[in-house]
């Protein structure tokens, strides 16, 4: 006769011998926002005069988990990137969230102000850091081999605009410093998206219902959308920075008139503002497809959209960011390289 | 002493946190799963707000307040024209009865003169949405809007919209939730088009003006999976028991999970708080209807600071609930916000992470929950600058328990 103990261990064993079966089909698990990932990109971390960025990041899983972090400086001198990177170590403890500011980091200092489990040094970026961040997951701290235990979520706050970290999910990870992010080790990179935008400009005015006591009304008189894309290629062994080529075809209204935009490349990082001709569009708003290409072909990024309303009454103004929707299908392979 | 009965209760005890232990604890995954990131066929806007000054906002705005407004954006991204059904769940509680008694909308009996009870009260009014070929289309809330492509045609082989109209929200104060799905004359079908925003703008205070709050965010998708089941329902991550089901869909979340500040952080934006909103998957959606609370999932909470140290807490959700954190665990308002558990002053840590998980024992419904958090930026004076919308990430089951949305389906 089984004993009680027995049937609980049983039970126990089946639903954990159930859930690791699941944890192992990977197979069909791609790039998310979603779900822990072993890959966590935020492709927007600013620390300028007047913004800031928190960084937050969380262990889903009941074991510690460690990462490799690199700060990527995106800006450009005299044309030329500065593919400026920072790294650096941290260590969760189960389901622990830890947070820290681009300006600031999050030092190891018993009289932190910043209350909480320290996950180990994060350095500030330097006053005027435009960039990205990347946290890979590994199995142990410093210098650790990769994991894909899929443990990590993370979202970022940029001056009052938060948008979640793109997870790239581990499939079938391999212990060396070539993370291939091509649907077999890792999950693949998208390499087009739908974006919707409300046009730029005072013809993206959108007529609110009554804001005002006055009865006066107001609405957004000016709308304004940019995208920051990086390339979902990361040589940070070499310092090589990516480069992807993005374009905007076709580009619809409301109306179904269609029209298109090249850009040109980005090289590691860059804020591309919706202007040009290929945006001024019938209607208030639109929607258009991002694609990424390199060599001829298509190329993996990811990308955030930010936007800008300012009140037609009031003057005020206010942000967003929002993730993008990837284009069923169009995925493309990518690699990190670590140091 | 130790009797056998005390043994045995342990036992049981220990049985049932080991197994809550590995529900919560080791991630599952799944081929399909609902995102914010892909196109669907069905899409749930979790949040729709809208109060503004007009003169029928019953009650008006209040000195102070933000007025409010969502635009909702949705496109076709395929090249074929399409016919989409969406929904409005109104989640509003009204003095003295039902939508439409005519009492002020309200949170709690304190919103209602003497003696008059807060009655909760949830009504879905639906539109069709046709969309041409990778049409995007946007509207406001408050005033719905008229679509494109009704009296002329659209594009080179013309394409019309059969419905001019998108309708307002019913009353004001809103709150509630835009269900919209992918259809062929009314019936679902499994075609991965859609894609959506929402932007809620927030202008205030209105008696000034001075600040425009904006919090975007995407309409949570669905996959399709199968379609031309013959029934009335969309079913959410497989078949409930006894319910026939027009299609089959990507499952809700097997549980959720929140990052997020606890109350009163302070960050280079200003002093958080966050609202938490929360919407059962399942729901009766027929036109017109008065959805019954049989629509209930209990949302059981496990909260972790960054200490490793875990509490639980809990709330009922019927329909839809929009709730600062700091009141899931205290009464609605400023009373008792200092001793909550997602307060800064009873963790001591900045941020935390909130696991959600549904429990639904109502026959022919899910557990299913979809989140949506709401962050509010204050100055020290208490001045609201700056709003953020994120989403909740989820955890995913290989076998989910599945949900039901009910539709009119002819």
């Amino acid at each position: 006769m089984r004993t009680f103990a027995g049937q609980c261990a049983a039970s126990v064993l089946a639903l954990g011998i159930a859930l690791a079966s699941i944890a192992g089909t990977a197979d069909a698990q791609s790039f998310t926002v979603e779900e822990p990932s072993s890959i966590l990109i935020f492709p927007k971390v600013v620390n300028t005069e007047d913004r800031d960025t928190v960084i937050q990041i969380t262990n889903n899983n009941n074991m510690m988990a460690y990462a490799h972090c690199f700060y990527t400086d995106g800006q450009t001198l005299n044309g030329i990137p500065r593919w400026a990177v920072t790294d650096f170590s941290i260590a969760l403890t189960r389901q622990q969230t830890t947070t820290w500011l681009a300006s600031t980091g999050r030092p190891v200092n018993p009289a932190d102000s910043q209350t909480g489990l320290d996950p180990g040094a994060v350095p500030p970026t330097f006053p005027g850091f435009t960039g990205s961040l990347v946290c890979v997951q590994v199995d142990s701290p410093f210098d650790g081999a990769p994991s894909g235990a899929n443990d990590l979520t993370g979202r970022a706050d940029v001056d009052g605009a938060d948008y979640n970290a793109i997870g790239i999910p581990g499939i079938d990870v391999d212990a060396d410093r070539f993370l291939d992010l091509d649907g077999v080790e890792y999950a693949q990179c998208p390499s087009a998206y739908h974006l919707n935008f409300v046009v730029n400009g005072p013809a993206g005015a959108i007529a609110l219902g009554p804001m005002l006591s006055q009865g006066l009304g107001d609405s957004v008189a000016v709308s304004s959308t940019s995208l920051t894309v990086v390339p979902c290629n990361f040589d940070f062994g070499n310092l090589i920075p990516a480069r992807v080529s993005i374009g905007f075809d076709p580009i619809v209204d409301e109306f179904e008139d269609t029209g298109s935009q090249g850009y040109g490349q980005v090289i590691c990082w860059e804020n591309i503002q919706l202007d040009g001709a290929g945006f001024e569009l019938s209607s208030t708003f639109g929607t258009a497809r991002v694609n990424g290409t390199s060599a001829g072909g298509p190329a993996p990024f990811v990308a955030v959209a930010n936007v800008l309303q300012v009140g037609g009454m009031s003057g005020g103004s206010g942000v967003a960011t929002t993730n993008l929707h990837a284009v069923r299908g169009a995925l493309a392979t990518g690699q990190i390289i670590l140091p | 002493m130790v009797t056998g009965s005390n043994t045995r209760t342990l036992a049981v005890a220990t049985c049932a946190l080991s197994l809550l232990g590995v529900m919560f604890g080791p991630r599952e995954s799944s081929a399909q799963t609902t995102s914010v990131i892909t196109t669907g066929a069905y899409l749930h806007f979790p949040k729709i707000v809208v109060h503004t000054t007009s003169p029928d906002a019953n009650p008006a705005l209040a000195a102070g307040d933000f007025a409010k407004d969502t635009v909702i954006q949705i496109t076709n991204t395929s090249t074929e024209f399409i016919e989409v059904n969406c929904f409005y769940v109104n989640a509003n509680s009204h003095c003295g009865g039902a939508p439409g008694s005519g009492g002020a909308v309200c949170r709690t009996d304190a919103d209602c003169p003497a003696g008059i009870r807060c009655v909760p009260g949830w009504v879905s009014d639906d539109f069709q949405l046709p969309l041409t070929p990778r049409q995007p289309v946007g509207w406001v809330a408050s005033t719905g809007g008229q679509l494109p492509c009704f009296g002329g045609g659209c594009g080179p082989d013309p394409t019309f919209n059969q419905i001019g109209l998108v309708p307002p929200v019913t009353e004001e104060p809103f709150i509630g939730e835009l269900r919209c799905i992918r259809v062929e004359d009314d019936v679902p079908v499994a075609e991965n088009d859609l894609k959506g925003e929402a932007t809620i703008v927030e202008s205030g205070p209105f008696e000034a003006a001075t600040d425009v709050l904006l919090a975007a965010y995407n309409a949570i998708s669905f996959e399709g999976v199968t379609d031309g089941l013959g029934g009335d329902a969309a079913c959410l991550g497989g078949v409930p028991d006894g319910v026939d089901c027009a299609a089959t869909y990507s499952p809700c979340a097997a549980n959720l999970s929140l990052q997020h500040f606890f109350d009163g952080a302070e960050t280079p934006t200003g002093i958080v708080s966050t609202e938490l909103t929360l919407a059962p998957c399942s729901a009766r959606l027929e036109a017109g209807n008065l959805i019954a609370p049989e629509n209930r999932v209990v949302a059981l909470m496990l909260v972790y600071n960054e200490f490793e140290q875990r509490f639980s807490t809990g709330l009922v959700v019927n329909c839809l609930v929009n709730v600062r954190l700091v009141d899931i665990d205290t009464p609605i308002g400023p009373l008792g916000d200092s001793s909550s558990l997602f307060s800064i002053g009873t963790q001591g840590t900045l941020g935390g992470q909130t696991r959600i998980k549904g429990q639904s024992s109502t026959p022919g419904f899910g557990p299913g929950l979809v989140a949506l958090a709401h962050q509010y930026f204050s100055d020290p004076a208490g001045g609201v600058t700056a709003s953020a919308a994120y989403h909740v990430n989820g955890n995913f089951a290989a076998e989910p328990i599945p949900d039901a949305v009910y539709l009119p389906v002819p």
